[in-house]
């Protein structure tokens, strides 16, 4: 009696091959993380960033993810930057916007450290950067994709921070403004075949989270979490991954908070 | 009439005697800014008495608060 060969299951290509993604802001962090993810879920990418190190970094592991530096707070040199993405890889199918910043500053000073022209000066750096920036660089891919017919979802982090946070008005108003372009985009660009979602995540263990936080706030924040920890940036990563594959989520903020309720 | 270390203690959410004579914004990561505002309305709410902006922005450490207070009549 002879042996029958092993059987081999058919590969399975990887789940997003084929497709092409922009990401901002994903040279380090939570962005860093989703350029991992995505890469190795078979997209194309390419990378908008200013942190020119770290798009060194992510070419040295990824040496076909298209890096562009510029800094997105500059409307034309985002759109030049969106262009020399969306010709290196010949089209968009996703757009990831999740360049951003964490600044503090509360309403009102009672210490006198900061001037008032300070904190509104703040105000206005977190919504260049988190909101203006965001709806410009999501106009250039969107205008791309429909020139060209392309279907595709624009995925853009939120904050659970978005449901208001004490000392984080800029932050918390800019988030805010995230889910409401999602939800504006997705019933504007619907009809076009392309979805847009908000990713929200909680309070993730990144650099930017530590640099924003005291460690005894970590501590506190990571206490008041039902399940008793930080996410990670990977668990952020990985839902962004899903709202680009499921086809039938839009215009709708998915939550990654462990549960925390602001 | 409670002590200036309990009104502290409840506000910064640390246990009475992590507040001791050198306790001030720089030693206890959990005073900040907003905690400051909430410390402000505690103290005026427990003692019965009202803080300028010059008090205000002086009171950053427990002997600076504590100082005010008796300036103000009351024992901390």
């Amino acid at each position: 009696m002879t042996t029958p060969p092993p059987t081999v299951a058919p590969a399975v290509p990887p789940p997003l091959e084929g497709r092409r993604a922009l990401v901002t802001g994903g040279a380090q962090g939570l962005g860093r993380a989703i350029v991992d993810r995505l890469t190795a879920a078979g997209a194309a990418l390419a990378v908008l960033d200013r942190d020119t190190a770290g798009l060194e970094a992510v070419r040295a592991d990824h040496p076909a993810v298209v890096t562009v530096p510029v800094d997105l707070t500059d409307a034309d040199a985002a759109d030049a930057a969106v262009g020399t993405a969306f010709d290196a890889l010949d089209g968009l199918d996703i757009l990831v916007n999740n360049a951003g910043l964490i600044r503090n500053a509360p309403l009102v000073d009672l210490l006198r450290r900061t001037t008032r022209a300070e904190r509104l000066a703040l105000w206005d750096t977190v919504i260049a950067t988190n909101l203006t920036a965001v709806h410009a660089v999501t106009m250039s891919v969107a205008e791309r994709m429909a020139r060209r017919r392309l279907k595709g979802v624009i995925v853009s982090i939120g904050s659970i921070c978005a449901r208001g946070n004490p000392g984080q008005s800029a932050y918390a108003a800019a988030k805010a403004g995230i889910e409401a372009l999602t939800a504006t985009w997705a019933r504007e660009l619907g009809p076009l075949g392309i979805r847009a979602v908000c990713v929200a995540p909680g309070f993730a263990d990144t650099p930017s989270t530590h640099a924003a936080l005291t460690g005894a706030r970590v501590a506190e924040v990571a206490g008041e979490v039902p399940l008793r920890r930080l996410g990670t940036a990977d668990e952020v990563a990985l839902a962004v991954q899903q709202a680009i594959e499921n086809g039938y989520i839009n215009g709708t903020v998915l939550r990654v908070d462990g549960g925390l309720v602001m | 009439m409670p002590t200036l270390r309990s009104v502290m203690s409840q506000v910064l959410r640390l246990p009475v005697d992590a507040i001791d004579d050198d306790a001030s914004m720089r030693t206890l990561p959990q005073w900040d800014s907003l905690k400051h505002m909430d410390l402000i309305v505690s103290l005026e709410e427990a003692y019965g008495l009202t803080l300028d902006g010059d008090e205000i922005a002086a009171m950053t450490s427990y002997g600076a608060i504590a100082a005010v207070l008796r300036r103000k009549g009351v024992t901390p």
